[in-house]
């Protein structure tokens, strides 16, 4: 291995960070009875599309590839979340202004847009340390990392059927399915 | 959601690319046609199983999944853009 196992730590945090990302989600979905609205769905996935690049690195080491999923979904994930921002981004006379609870001052898309951000400065300040494992390597992960990634598989999962309950086999309304 | 867009969701398969609530008739793949894009479980499900493949060490179609659930997502949001039901906020 090129890389020292304290890169591969730091990597398994980012997998987490993004994971607590998500468990966010659903506090508000769940905990505050805020359905999530369609744009808010494919946010996730953007998430869950930055976490499948991490988790590339665990089980493959890390290779230029691995940085082109995450940065890949991080730039479909930040596209998701400037187009709601601009869709609440005038306020109606009367109206409350945003979609949704507000959390420290902003709203959860506008979040998703600083998160997105972020995972792209990370990856790219993560490039300048790593060095390019050579084709077909194949690595065991730590403890930690393997825990990293079967709770952010467990979260995916966990929006399949949170999805499914809400939306059931098509696209999210206002109040649920699209009947 | 008025009765006008529920039976213009009813019918997707038949009036899809009609002239629906003034919108211009929109061209559609062969993917786009199944509608698994429109169904926002199956885009979860299909990270998932990209998350079932790395985990099982079979890269090459990690990267397949990987980029089908991205396409479709991509997807998704463009049926949202254009859609006439009510998907966009």
């Amino acid at each position: 291995m090129r890389n020292s196992q304290l890169l591969y730590t730091a990597n398994s945090v980012c997998v987490l960070i993004m994971s607590s990302v998500l468990l966010g989600a659903f506090y508000f979905q769940f905990g505050l009875q805020e359905n999530p609205c369609p744009l808010c769905l494919l946010q996730r996935m953007g998430m869950l599309g930055v976490i499948v690049g991490l988790s590339l690195n665990t089980y493959f080491g890390f290779k230029s590839e691995h940085v082109a999923v995450v940065l890949i979904s991080a730039l479909a994930g930040v596209t998701f979340s400037i187009r709601q921002v601009l869709l609440h981004i005038c306020p109606v006379l009367g109206e409350p202004t945003g979609y949704g609870m507000p959390i420290l001052g902003m709203h959860l898309y506008s979040w998703g847009v600083v998160i997105f951000g972020a995972s792209i400065l990370g990856v790219a300040l993560f490039s300048f340390v790593l060095e390019n494992e050579p084709p077909e390597t194949s690595r065991t992960p730590s403890v930690f990392e393997k825990r990293a990634f079967y709770f952010a598989s467990f979260l995916c999962f966990a929006n399949i059927i949170a999805t499914l309950a809400e939306c059931h086999l098509g696209p999210c309304c206002e109040n649920g399915p699209c009947l | 959601m008025n009765e006008l867009h529920r039976s213009a969701h009813r019918g997707r398969h038949r009036l899809r690319g009609a002239f629906i609530g003034g919108r211009p008739p929109v061209r559609e793949s062969a993917l786009a046609r199944t509608g698994v894009e429109e169904n926002m479980a199956f885009l979860f499900l299909s990270y998932f199983v990209t998350f079932v493949l790395v985990f099982q060490g079979k890269k090459k179609l990690a990267y397949g999944g990987f980029a089908l659930s991205t396409l479709l997502s991509v997807m998704m949001f463009f049926y949202h853009t254009t859609s006439s039901l009510k998907l966009n906020f």
